[in-house]
């Protein structure tokens, strides 16, 4: 063995010389890394969701998400959408289907839980329902079939079902008084709680009943535009130009808004990266603050390893076998940190299922998340958090092994 | 004594990076079957969900875009306003609250005069 791999073997019985400074080292820096790496795994997890939520990725040829989303404007604010522009759209060259959808904030129970109301087209719901491979993967109960003045059946989310204590066949107090009286809502399903996290606080029924909930008739939120492939651009363009149509009365103030997947895929890196580089950019202020924790506790048993380093020197050993054995210590320190730190972060995010951390990143996300929070421990930021826990480490006990080590054998044995 | 110790140590130390090594090779992809179902929950509803909020009460363009251009609690001229925003403030995931004008794809708002 090559002496320098023997000085260097010397750090890990460095580490047992003093137990209480190397497990307080370990400490300080897994609990710098383990937010860092728990975040930026929830972030990784999110996007991936959010590219789902798109469609990106989608094989050519086959229609799983719309093309472009109509909405429309008014004052500069969102305002519901005549169905009206829903026929003309339809008509367009290069249309092949426009879906109705409502979509709206509504709060249940005593305790005024808030919920997302998701109305889309019965026909809608059952046409897509019986494209998906395996529904009871998606829904334990059945999808939602009620119309117009019936009471409304619901698929809710497992966020609602677990906070208000619901199952399938459940019914809820009426919340809302139609012409024919008060109907009274019905749970048909239950969500899975791992196919996506914003199921959680969703409730799906038809958009018949939605409309009757909302007690808007002949409106939208939006219209889902579904294109024949390379005719997005073109229809986008269309709609912009010619709707609202001079016939269309009650839409003639309104401003029409499309959004397409183009938009969407480029909020991706404009959010989500924008904000990743904020939180990123406060974890290097934590890996300062680190430095000098580390600092400071390698302050802890300093007189000892004052003498020590003074007994290697009157042995023979020059500053930079020290400095060497110091470097060897703190890899392997911070090596350790680090991979502690991976293991805790998964524990945390696969069994412990973002416990408490994920309803401090996610809003409406209670402390123990009703959904399987999404999440990807990428290599990028493991090897990252691997080379600033060796950083930490090392610029943390350096100063303080090179003070004692320039120093003459009888000073540092005193 | 120490030699075993440190022996021990360093053997404990390579098994820790060799576990957190085969942690991230697990799980640095999402599960594809998790992938399958989330895309078949999007056709469901038509593709809904995109950012960090659940539900709507905070912010719309943080549970999606797709439901709004701007925050309705940004407070535009105010230095930082958008961070009084409990949605937007959540500063992980939050989207800048701009104009889809500004965004990289063409145009998304257009204004038609009434005739």
């Amino acid at each position: 063995m090559s002496p320098l791999l023997s000085i260097a073997r010397t750090g890990s019985a460095a580490i047992l010389l003093s137990p209480l400074r190397s497990t307080v080292t370990v400490l300080a820096v897994v609990a710098v890394l383990v937010p860092y790496l728990v975040g930026i795994g929830m972030v990784e997890g999110l996007r991936q969701e959010a590219r789902i939520a798109i469609g990106v990725g989608t094989p050519a040829g086959e229609e799983l998400l719309p093309d472009l989303y109509v909405a429309a404007n008014q004052f500069g604010r969102r305002v519901p959408i005549p169905l009206i522009l829903a026929e003309a759209i339809g008509k367009f060259d290069g249309v092949t289907r426009v879906v109705p959808r409502i979509v709206g904030r509504i709060t249940l129970g005593k305790d005024n839980v808030e919920a997302v109301l998701v109305g889309m087209p019965r026909e809608e719901l059952h046409r897509q329902g019986s494209t998906v491979q395996q529904l009871t993967r998606l829904v334990d109960g059945e999808l939602p079939g009620s119309r117009h003045g019936e009471g409304p059946q619901l698929v809710i989310g497992s966020g609602l079902a677990r906070k208000l204590n619901l199952e399938v066949g459940a019914v809820l107090p009426p919340i809302f008084r139609s012409d024919g009286g008060e109907k009274t809502p019905r749970v048909t399903g239950i969500f899975q709680s791992d196919i996506s996290p914003w199921q959680s606080r969703m409730i799906l029924t038809t958009f018949e009943s939605a409309a009757d909930i909302f007690g808007q008739q002949e409106l939208a939120t939006d219209l889902l535009v579904f294109c024949r492939r390379g005719q997005p651009e073109a229809i986008r363009s269309r709609i912009l130009q010619s709707i609202p149509g001079p016939s269309t009365e009650r839409a003639t103030s309104l401003q029409p808004s499309v959004t397409s997947r183009t938009d969407l895929e480029s909020l991706l890196p404009a959010g989500l990266g924008h904000r990743e580089g904020v939180f990123n950019l406060l974890f290097v202020v934590a890996f300062a603050v680190g430095i000098l924790v580390i600092l400071v506790t390698s302050g802890f048993g300093r007189s000892g390893r004052r003498r020590e380093i003074g007994v290697l020197k009157a042995t023979g050993w020059q500053t930079d076998e020290i400095l060497v054995r110091s470097l060897s210590e703190s890899m392997l320190l911070g090596l350790a940190s680090a991979a502690i730190a991976i293991l805790v972060a998964l524990v945390w995010l696969e069994w412990l299922n973002g416990f408490w951390i994920a309803g401090i990143f996610l809003t409406g996300v209670e402390t123990q998340p009703a959904f399987q929070v999404p999440y990807v421990l990428a290599a990028q930021p493991a090897a990252l958090a691997a080379l600033v826990a060796c950083l930490l480490v090392t610029t943390g006990s350096a100063y303080s092994t090179w003070r004692a080590a320039v120093t003459s054998p009888a000073e540092a044995m005193r | 004594m120490f030699q075993d110790s440190s022996t021990r140590l360093m053997s404990l130390i390579a098994i820790l990076v060799i576990a957190a090594g085969t942690a991230v090779g697990c799980y640095r992809q999402p599960v594809s079957a998790r992938a399958a179902d989330a895309a078949g929950f999007q056709k469901l509803v038509g593709g809904l969900g995109f950012g960090s909020s659940v539900e709507l009460s905070t912010c719309a363009v943080q549970f999606d875009p797709r439901l709004g251009v701007i925050c309705n609690a940004h407070t535009g001229p105010i230095p930082a306003g958008s961070l009084l925003c409990p949605g937007c403030g959540r500063f992980l995931f939050s989207f800048s609250p701009r104009p889809f004008e500004n965004l990289t794809g063409s145009s998304a708002t257009h204004h038609v005069p009434s005739p």
